[in-house]
């Protein structure tokens, strides 16, 4: 009977696999800029396995290796944020080459969003393909990662990281992220919700992920000591259920701590349910226009997103040359400039080789310890973020974007409407 | 000729043959080992992640291939065992290496829990209530948050999976310390099967899977051998689960411990070859390899793609597995297999 049984095992197995397919720091300088960031900081290179390389100068050629999920679920928003760094490389490669006319080789390995082949990927990337600059997406992925990399002493850059763990600078020097940090933008966002609601009761929709309980945990903690009343905190199963919890809870406002598909599904089930708060908050995370504002209509009108860099379908972000330049190279590759995450992409390899550029024009030259010095204390302009909104990393917190743009989506315009000024980001 | 000339072999000569043999694979397989651990550091890694999957789906071979019951919740005892090193190494500090035991003994008890079921039901109905486990074991993982992380998962720090002073590696040599670890591993878990199998308790268990009835009319307790091979089977998979989280450091119950995992080891053990000693080796190989090689050729969406397709046609060429197809070939004793060792 066993027999039978696991012969029919056997073409499921394959089917199933077939179908699940097709779906160490010194010391700091305590300086700092106004944005927040700045300051000096040196790496100390002296526990590195091989001292020499870390400072020797690099090349003609620049690589850089990435672990991304290029397969999977979670892909598809990977491959829109590919084309804008694909799309700034490409800028850079043809026309540009100002890191001392080097030549920038930027290559992703597919983990699928697994801890275990993104670990592997960067082994490989570390110790076969020899790169100077890694990258990672994911906080799984990068907690595997995270070690193996600040003990090779290569630097990782812009991991697409919202939480606020991997910013230690003590503990992991040669690392740095691009999301602002998560707990600081809930802080700002729980400021926004006492500036524009009168008793303000919250409930708190969850995907039950890593991301999803992070921000549900940093919500909880920059609510603390505030006026807001967090009522009910719903762990997602369905948007609907959870939309009928959210209705019976009493909030008058809704923080959507979800990510991907649920930034339009859990608020179009609200919508259904007949649940109209006064405030309905979305982590700046879920920030495409298209695909997720516009695409829910009259659902999405007047839900709240905070937002750093210039949207695809404002009308007047799309009318100076700085877009022009990018709209140009991202149609190059046949991309849509005004996906938000193509926008997003593009900045996170400007800001690397904004970095570059200056590391280069350091005392030391390029090489992998300049890299992360600069890339640490970092003051930077990137060409797609909002005006009065620059990059401005400090070792102190860890996060470069200080600044966020509340937006608030007028559906029947199409568009975002700015809500006041820029609100600076404070840690706890 | 004489009639003594016809007579069967002198009886020293069989027991001369079955000491060469083991001594011959012993040295080929540590000769193999040292050329492994030669690799590039990259490579030795891939390797020890093989190894480590090997051992897990060794346990899984006990109950699915040896047992004849498929179990869908071994990803839920690869947990067990990953996340019990994790906790006690971040949040009691105890050494890596002193985990273990506490890792098998508590996949013991759980696997032991997973098998009170295989005393009542059977075959596809076996597997759903096993498929439980693997459901719920993230979950469970996300309900105690202060314990496990939560779904945030738990991170253990580099430098609290140093190899030990006395194993000559340093800091920098972590993954030659996993290789050479799990190897002894994997050595001591293939030894136990193989020991097990050929012992009245493996006869007990194999002529449960092959008659029940007959079995249990010669007296075989059916209950307590099932129960027991759960058990036994639940330690080794934890063991295996022990040293990946010490491989891989970084645990989370949505991304190392789903129903996929269980799916991956079982797609393993079916390509390794089930019910072979050596099946799972080869099927930790094909479920590191395949990827790997299958990611080179398309990297994106078509991966997976190609991945499927390599698993069918692997599937079809070799149904009884690459071991499997290997002994029928004679390649390991030069004589047929007993039917207790290939029976599926």
């Amino acid at each position: 009977m066993h027999t039978s049984l696991l012969g029919r095992v056997v073409p499921t197995v394959s089917v199933l696999a077939l179908l699940t397919a097709a779906c160490s720091i010194d010391d700091q300088g305590s300086g700092s800029s106004d944005d927040g960031g700045g300051g000096e900081f040196t790496v100390n290179t002296e526990n590195c396995p091989d001292p020499e390389a870390v400072t020797a100068e690099i090349g003609d050629t620049i690589k850089i290796g990435w672990s991304a999920a290029l397969s999977g679920p979670v892909a598809a928003t990977q491959v829109r944020v590919n084309r804008g760094i694909d799309a700034r490389l490409k800028l850079y490669n043809e026309s540009q080459k100002d890191i001392g006319g080097r030549t920038i080789d930027f290559q992703m390995k597919d983990d699928g969003y697994d801890p275990q082949k993104a670990k592997q990927n960067v082994a490989e990337l570390i110790q076969r393909d020899k790169v100077d600059i890694l990258g990672a997406v994911g906080g799984g992925q990068l907690a595997a990662v995270v070690d193996d990399q600040n003990e090779a002493c290569v630097p990782l850059l812009n991991s697409q990281v919202g939480s606020p763990e991997w910013r230690d600078v003590e503990l992991y020097p040669w690392t740095t992220s691009y999301l602002p940090r998560n707990d600081m933008e809930l802080i700002a966002s729980t400021q926004l919700i006492e500036n524009e609601v009168e008793d303000p009761k919250v409930v708190v929709v969850y995907q039950q992920t890593e991301s999803g309980t992070a921000l549900r945990d940093a919500f909880d903690d920059a609510a603390e000591g505030t006026d807001l009343e967090i009522v009910d905190r719903i762990a997602l199963t369905t948007p609907s259920d959870a939309a009928s919890s959210a209705r019976e809870s009493g909030a008058n406002v809704l923080f959507n701590a979800t990510i991907g598909a649920d930034c339009l599904s859990v608020p179009e089930a609200v919508a259904r349910a007949g649940f109209e708060p006064e405030l309905l908050i979305q982590p700046s995370a879920c920030a495409d226009a298209k695909s997720i504002y516009q695409a829910g209509g009259e659902a999405m009108d007047g839900a709240i997103l905070f937002a750093w860099t210039v949207q695809g379908l404002d009308p007047a972000a799309t009318e100076d040359e700085d877009w022009a330049e990018y709209a140009a190279a991202v149609e190059a590759i046949d991309g849509d400039p005004q996906d938000n995450y193509t926008i997003l992409g593009w900045s996170l390899m400007d800001i690397i080789i904004g970095g570059l550029i200056e590391a280069d024009a350091s005392e030391d030259g390029l090489t992998r310890k300049s890299i992360i010095e600069v890339a640490q204390t970092l003051q930077y302009e990137p060409s797609m973020f909002r005006d009065g909104i620059p990059w401005s990393m400090s070792p102190e917190t860890g996060n470069g974007i200080n600044k966020l743009q509340p937006l608030r989506w007028n559906a029947a315009e199409g568009a975002f409407d700015p809500m006041g000024d820029a609100l600076t980001l404070e840690a706890d | 000729m004489t009639r003594e000339s016809t007579l069967p072999k002198p009886a020293s000569l069989p027991a001369k043959r079955s000491l060469m043999r083991p001594a011959v694979i012993g040295i080929v397989a540590v000769a193999l080992l040292v050329a492994g651990g030669q690799l590039p550091d990259f490579r030795v890694s891939q390797i020890a992640s093989m190894l480590i999957f090997a051992i897990a789906i060794s346990g899984l071979n006990l109950v699915a291939g040896y047992g004849g019951m498929l179990s869908l919740g071994h990803s839920a005892l690869f947990g067990v065992g990953g996340y019990t090193t994790a906790i006690l190494i971040s949040e009691m500090r105890l050494t890596p290496l002193s985990t273990m035991p506490i890792a098998i003994a508590l996949g013991v008890l759980v696997g032991a829990l997973m098998g009170l079921p295989a005393t009542r039901v059977k075959g596809i109905y076996l597997a759903l209530v096993t498929l439980a486990f693997a459901v719920a074991f993230p979950e469970f993982l996300k309900r105690f948050e202060e314990l496990t992380g939560g779904a945030g998962g738990l991170v253990v720090r580099s430098v609290d999976l140093a190899p030990p002073a006395w194993s000559g590696f340093d800091r920098f040599e972590r993954s030659q310390w996993m290789y050479w670890l799990s190897a002894v591993v994997l050595v001591l878990c293939l030894f136990l099967v193989r020991n097990l199998i050929r012992s009245r308790r493996g006869l007990s268990i194999t002529a449960l899977r092959d008659n029940e009835i007959a079995a249990t009319v010669c007296g075989v307790s059916a209950a307590r051998d099932r129960i027991s091979l759960f058990a036994i089977s639940g330690g080794i998979t934890a063991a295996g689960g022990s040293l990946y989280a010490m491989y891989i450091g970084a645990l989370s119950p949505e991304l190392s411990f789903t129903v996929f995992t269980s799916i991956q080891l079982i797609t393993g053990l079916i390509i390794g070859g089930v019910a072979t000693l050596l099946g799972p080796l080869a099927g930790g190989v094909a479920i590191v390899i395949i990827p790997a090689v299958t990611l080179d050729l398309a990297n994106g969406q078509a991966y997976g793609l190609v991945f499927g397709v390599v698993l069918i046609v692997v599937v079809f060429l070799l149904p009884d597995g690459i071991v499997g197809r290997l002994q029928k070939m004679r390649v390991f004793t030069g004589r047929s297999q007993s039917a207790a060792h290939t029976s599926t």
